[in-house]
């Protein structure tokens, strides 16, 4: 049999590495979201959002599970806690390094002065149940409905709506 | 490579090659499907290479030579195996279109019964036929990966290491679904091994070292996957003929049996087989088990914090439905107040961990007699790459355990944490009570440890999907044992837990989070969560392993962190 040159074998071989690439990516679509790493150099208005990832096995399936802690700056609140615990959920689902294998934790840095349970409930997250401690007040949204309510996963980076944190004078009533 | 065979090979080949004729004559008798028939050929299968695998072995030991077959030896295995499947596969088209055939079809008009009688015994038949041949194939391919494994270790040694990733992926696809068994034994070895081969082959001997550690892995390893391979065509044969009666689940079941009862019949071999594979690690590189040293978590407690609280909600809507909790303290530690509780903390200290570090987690309380009371909790297997990484709960670990029970570095690390707590030895009637446990690997270690107890008081062992059958724990110690029918693992041991212990042997339980009537396999029955639900099915089989002095009164949860 006739031997291709060594270049034109490379070239078919590098296009069908290619080709293959492609094909067990998606047909190269390209990733929506953004990496943990992304999300927490987000620079935010009043307040510091950080993504807590962890990453385990149990037995041989990967747990891979996002959590989302925000810390309001000194001279800052947040004035629409809905809002913001929407922002943190989507923040969470918008995590692409790995696709997250549990609900998501929402970390509220105390002290604040709402009910992040209640600031849920009101923005239509039913399963939400919540707990604290000294450090911090924490939700935590059930998986199903973090897919239900946001979406084909890795969401849209989102967006936190005006007015949500606010500098404490600006909220004071003149 | 040597196209020589070493006394011992020729029979390794010869009586698998045998056991397939069987099947293959088996098949050729039958006119109709008989399924005794088939189910006796395939326990010869079973037998045949399980003997086999033992006799070659010792053989080999006999000479004092390391397991090998060559290149031709694996080809002809492969051949036996094509042949095989050429044979069935006219049968499944014959006995389909029986099923589909105008005079069939006709006779449910006249004789609704007895056609439809006959068309489901034809179905039922092909359908039979059917998952014969795809088993049957997936043993050819299993056969034949290592066949191209071979091929390309040759060409590795002369000049192409990197294309033994080729050969490996196939393999490694095909053993993720096969068997545990294979998954931890080779999963990763092979694929590895260009890597090592470019860093290794600048001498001479350095290259047949190699060469020979490829040989052992990837025939022990074929070995294993003939075993896992005929295991699961013995689980479908088993099958009841009635599709509608068809289990999966049970397929599973039954294949796990087999696996474990083809492990215990390399008998006393079983330690050889694995010091080998250790030693072939060795070559390598893999297996390196070393030290491991207590030390500080490296998370921030915000970390800590999230990351317990989300392995716990997740756990209680898993076991326990939407609305259930676990107690926890004030780091969102799940406090074991019962067996399913205790499991969900298994889940957390591997989410803590992952494959940096173990956390070894000791729960201290007071039993109502006065006495301390202690329960040391061991993680599971967080890394199953085969290089020894920094957390010493990994795939070597998992092998060091069931090689050489407490003398690897987790098990070294949990005395480390015991005595960091302060938890004195001694055994008088003042010692405490303690509790080892732990899910896979936390379980294996658990026994180990109890086995060799280094002059602590362990009273009690609980393990969930953990192979400790065949560890010398003493009678004294009360051991509570759950293993699901359809994992794998904790049949490794190759032998069932001696009949004083408490062991619940189950079929495993879908999730909450789940279908009821999810499958369960070997893939996804190897779950904490799984065992925390067969737990909370059980409390009154459990509840004779005087256990409720661990989960009553204030409990103090303390993490320690061992990091190679």
């Amino acid at each position: 049999m006739k031997q291709m040159p060594t270049r034109r074998r490379s070239g078919l071989r590098t296009v069908a590495i290619l080709l293959s690439l492609l094909l067990l990516t998606g047909c190269a679509q390209a990733q929506a979201g953004q990496t943990a790493k992304a999300a927490n150099s987000m620079h935010l208005a009043g307040a510091e959002v950080n993504v807590l990832s962890s990453s385990s096995y149990n037995g041989f399936a990967k747990v891979i599970s996002h959590s989302v802690r925000i810390q309001v700056d000194p001279g800052y609140e947040i004035a629409d806690p809905t809002a913001v615990v929407e922002y943190l959920a989507k923040v969470g689902w918008s995590v692409n390094d790995a696709r997250p294998t549990t609900g998501t934790t929402l970390s509220f840095a105390k002290p604040i002065s709402f009910d992040p349970v209640e600031a849920a409930r009101k923005g239509g997250w039913h399963t939400t149940s919540g707990t604290q401690n000294s450090r911090s007040s924490l939700i935590y949204l059930n998986l199903k409905e973090v897919k239900h309510r946001l979406g084909t996963w890795p969401g849209k980076i989102p967006h936190l709506p005006d007015g949500a944190i606010v500098k404490v004078s600006d909220n004071e009533p003149h | 490579m040597s196209d020589e065979t070493v006394d011992g090979t020729p029979l390794l080949v010869e009586a698998i090659s045998t056991a397939y004729t069987n099947v293959t004559g088996t098949f050729a008798g039958q006119t109709s499907v008989q399924h005794d028939a088939a189910l006796d050929a395939q326990a010869k299968t079973n037998s045949a290479v399980a003997a086999a695998a033992s006799t070659a072995h010792s053989n080999y030991a006999k000479a004092g030579h390391d397991l090998q077959v060559t290149f031709s030896d694996v080809e002809q295995m492969s051949t036996s195996l094509s042949s095989l499947n050429r044979f069935v596969g006219p049968i499944v088209a014959s006995t389909a279109s029986v099923a589909g055939a105008p005079d069939l079809v006709a006779s449910l008009l006249l004789s609704p019964l007895t056609g439809a009688a006959a068309e489901s015994a034809a179905t039922t038949a092909a359908a039979q036929l059917a998952i014969k041949l795809a088993t049957a194939e997936a043993l050819t391919l299993v056969t034949a990966s290592v066949v191209t494994t071979y091929q390309l270790a040759d060409s590795a040694l002369s000049g192409t290491a990197t294309s033994l990733h080729l050969g490996a992926g196939v393999s490694v696809a095909i053993w993720s679904q096969t068997s545990t068994m294979v998954g931890v034994s080779v999963r990763g070895s092979i694929a590895e091994t260009s890597a090592v081969l470019t860093g290794l082959w600048t001498t001479g001997t350095a290259i047949i070292e190699t060469a020979r550690a490829i040989n052992d892995l990837a025939v022990l390893s074929g070995v294993i996957g003939a075993v896992g391979a005929a295991s699961i065509v013995d689980g479908f044969l088993r099958q009841p003929l009635d599709v509608n009666a068809f289990s999966l689940s049970g397929v599973w079941t039954t294949a796990t049996e087999d696996m474990q009862g083809a492990l215990g019949a390399t008998g006393p071999f079983y330690d050889d087989i694995l010091s080998q594979l250790i030693r072939d690690g060795h070559t390598l590189g893999f297996f390196a088990d070393g030290d491991a040293h207590l030390g500080k978590p490296g998370h921030s407690q915000d970390w800590l914090d999230a990351t317990n609280l989300n392995t716990a909600k997740a756990s209680a809507s898993a076991v326990l439905g939407g609305a259930g909790h676990f107690a926890s303290d004030d780091d969102f530690r799940v406090l074991p107040r019962d067996l399913p509780s205790l499991f969900a903390g298994s889940a957390q200290i591997d989410a803590v961990g992952g494959d940096r570090l173990a956390d070894i987690r000791i729960i201290d309380t007071a039993s109502a007699d006065g006495r301390a009371t202690y329960i040391v909790q061991i993680p599971s297997t967080q890394s199953w790459d085969p290089r020894a990484g920094s957390t010493p709960n990994d795939l070597t670990s998992d092998i060091y355990a069931m090689r050489y029970g407490s003398q690897s570095a987790l098990a070294r690390s949990v005395f480390d944490a015991m005595s960091a707590h302060g938890i004195p030895t001694g055994t008088g009637p003042n010692a405490p009570h303690i509790m080892v446990t732990g899910f896979s690997l936390g379980g294996i270690t658990a026994g180990a440890i109890a086995a060799d107890s280094h002059g602590y008081n362990i009273e009690n062992v609980v393990t969930a999907g953990s192979p400790i059958g065949s560890m010398n724990i003493p009678a004294s110690v009360h051991v509570a044992a759950l293993e699901a029918k359809e994992d794998a693992v904790p049949t490794l041991d190759g032998r069932p837990n001696p009949s004083s212990w408490t062991t619940v042997r189950q079929d495993a339980y879908p999730l909450l989070t789940e279908h009821p009537s999810s499958v369960m396999s070997p893939g996804n029955s190897h779950d904490a969560n799984r065992y925390a639900m067969m737990a909370s099915k059980n409390s009154n089989t459990l509840a004779s392993s005087s256990l409720d002095k661990y989960f009553e009164g204030p409990q103090t949860i303390h993490d320690y962190y061992s990091s190679r």
